[in-house]
């Protein structure tokens, strides 16, 4: 048992030394542009209020093209990954795109998932209080430019939404016609994050109004313990609001909540890393067999007529390719074997805690200064380890090793013997996934 | 093309990538550093008086629009009522008014003392000493309505300890001139 949660720990530190300078590279190329998109997003905020909103999706988008890029880089050290792509790859038919196309595609795959994942912990209002926060220093009373996020209650956000619909379908059509085809696939993918982005967003903030207004209706004050109940989770899981210590209690329940929301984090990460590497299933066969009530809803489905089928497939079939690699990807992790589950969880959290460990040793390693001289260290340190006090900063000694840990885990789970003879459990890529061996090559 | 060649090649891709990004770290650390750091190294040298500009004894030395120029410094010995081993440390300066947007120009001004060690000590008001009418401090300076060409008395009262009133040195700090401060010389320098 012991030696099963060495291997990935093993792994980890073998992948980390053979891939550093690109890792670390990437990182860095990660925080320079993320910060150059980030003014660039708050000058044009001067501009127009709905250009700074709209440029500021390439912030995440730039974060999302990072992990990828990285997750990418580790691939020839995963020899059973790779054996499981060359499998989807044999399955796989179509064209094999190269370069751009590649990569535009592997990340519309992960879009959606990590965008998800970016928007429930928290990051997405982090982003934005960024770059709410870069607006005012620019302009310290609101003067010039006035609130830059009043844009976000205005009903013009449905006209920006639309006009990226616009630009997606055109790019899409100038896709099919074969002309610079990696170059529209990119305006696609900016567009979906756009939309995507401002949508989740948006949704965010109106879901306050909305259960305000519920809540103000009496008939619904029943209601409101059970949805304060449901709220209060993703709530604290980070920006939690600010309250005096003597009032808090924390109960049974509440710690267990926070207990799963602090294990769910590493597990949703693997399910991103599976994603990239192309764990997906071209149709639904495989998920439908994992319980009976839900291949009962598939039989059923297929009942529906055809022209109501296909109604309804116009809407989801983009989506729903997208969607099944998650469903794939919790249950590979899930049938991995408690020992890979405890140690993916046990060593992320691990690498989060001995990041925050070194943090505090360096700034007392170099003691006590003044203020403004602390403000200048301080981001040299925040540099090397991430800092825990700043929104979803990345250091750049620990996240190569977050990334190194999870290709591990992920190579340790396609490596296990089970995995290896069970037939039905081959990992399919999409046409992205093969497409990376033969870049690969 | 056969597997072992593949793996070959793909070894040799490798390989130069990473140099490439080994080389690409040296211009990418500092940018990165660089760019997150640029706010607060702008404060940091904005904020502080970091680089002397030192001012020989008699001299004076164009600052903040002004010719500033240290006329006396000495100490009030024999005070009673004053923690012991103290001194009150009197500074005067005449400064010849040459830009008058005092207000502007003079923001943050600062008047210290600083010793052989690098301590400093600021202005207090813990010892009143009775002064000329027409002697300022570098901040009521500020808002005298000084015109170009007027001459403008200052005097700050500091309190050191007496071992190091041999070493101390007084020094003026503006917020237009910083990171400089101008570091005066004495006579006997």
């Amino acid at each position: 048992m012991f030696a099963d949660a060495a291997k990935p720990l093993a792994l980890t530190l073998k992948l980390w030394w053979r891939f550093w300078p690109q890792l670390v590279a990437m990182v860095l190329l990660g925080i320079v542009f993320g910060d150059l998109f980030m003014q660039i997003a708050a000058r044009a905020a001067f501009l127009n209020h709905m250009a700074g909103l709209a440029l500021l999706t390439l912030v995440a988008l730039t974060q999302l093209t990072v992990t990828v890029a990285m997750f990418q880089t580790l691939l020839p050290a995963l020899p059973a990954t790779r054996a499981a792509q060359q499998a989807a790859r044999s399955e796989a038919s179509g064209e094999v795109p190269s370069g751009g196309a590649r990569l535009a595609r592997m990340v519309t795959v992960a879009l959606l998932p990590f965008f998800a994942y970016y928007a429930a912990w928290g990051f997405l209002g982090d982003t934005v209080r960024q770059y709410s926060r870069v607006t005012l220093d620019m302009a310290p009373f609101g003067e010039s430019a006035g609130n830059v996020l009043d844009v976000l209650d205005s009903r013009w956000l449905v006209l920006s939404v639309a006009i990226s619909w616009l630009i997606r379908r055109f790019a899409n059509a100038m896709q099919k016609r074969g002309e610079a085809r990696s170059f529209w696939q990119i305006v696609v993918v900016i567009c979906e994050t756009n939309w995507i982005f401002i949508g989740l967003y948006v949704i965010s903030r109106w879901k306050d109004d909305v259960v305000g207004w519920l809540m103000s209706r009496n008939i619904f004050s029943v209601l409101q313990a059970a949805a304060d109940g449901m709220a209060a989770p993703i709530a604290s899981a980070f920006a939690d609001p600010m309250v005096p210590v003597e009032v808090t209690s924390v109960d049974t329940t509440a710690r267990l909540v926070n207990l799963f929301f602090y294990m769910l984090l590493p597990v949703i990460w693997l399910v991103l890393a599976a994603l990239i590497y192309g764990y997906d299933v071209r149709d639904d066969k495989e998920l439908m067999r994992a319980h009976q009530r839900v291949e009962r809803l598939g039989a059923r489905y297929s009942t529906i007529p055809k022209f109501l089928r296909d109604f309804v497939e116009h809407f989801i079939s983009g989506y729903r390719s997208r969607y099944l690699p998650i469903a794939n990807g919790v249950r590979i992790t899930l049938s991995s074997g408690v020992v890979l589950v405890v140690t993916l969880i046990v060593g992320y959290r691990l690498v989060d805690w001995l990041a925050a460990w070194a943090w505090l040793g360096t700034t007392r390693l170099i003691g006590p200064h003044e203020l403004d001289t602390w403000q200048v260290l301080s981001h040299g340190v925040s540099l090397l380890f991430g800092s825990p006090f700043q929104d979803s900063s990345t250091g750049i000694l620990v996240e190569p090793l977050r990334i190194c840990f999870l290709a591990a885990i992920l190579e340790t789970a396609f490596a296990l013997p089970k995995r290896q003879t069970s037939g039905g459990a081959q990992p399919t890529g999409p046409k992205g996934a093969a497409e990376v061996e033969a870049q690969n090559a | 093309m056969t597997a072992r060649s593949l793996d070959w090649e793909s070894g040799q891709g490798e390989r130069k990538w990473r140099r490439r990004s080994l080389w690409a770290l040296l211009l990418l650390v500092p940018l990165a550093l660089a760019g997150q750091a640029y706010d607060s190294v702008k404060t940091l040298l904005g904020g502080e008086d970091l680089f002397p500009r030192q001012v020989a004894w008699g001299q004076s030395a164009h600052f903040g629009g002004s010719d500033w120029k240290l006329t006396d410094l000495r100490g009030a010995f024999g005070m009673s009522s004053l923690p012991p081993d103290s001194v009150p440390v009197l500074a005067d300066f005449s400064v010849k008014v040459g830009d008058p947007d005092l207000q502007k120009l003079w923001l943050g001004c600062k008047v210290m003392l600083i010793d052989a060690e690098g301590r400093r000590w600021s202005p207090t008001s813990a010892v009143s000493l009775k002064a000329p009418g027409d002697v300022h401090t570098c901040v009521s300076a500020i808002f005298s309505g000084a015109r170009r060409g007027d001459t403008l008395n200052l005097r700050e009262t500091f309190l050191v300890p007496r071992q190091a009133t041999k070493t101390i040195r007084p020094a003026v700090g503006l917020a237009s001139e910083r990171p400089h401060f101008l570091f005066f010389q004495l006579e006997k320098d």
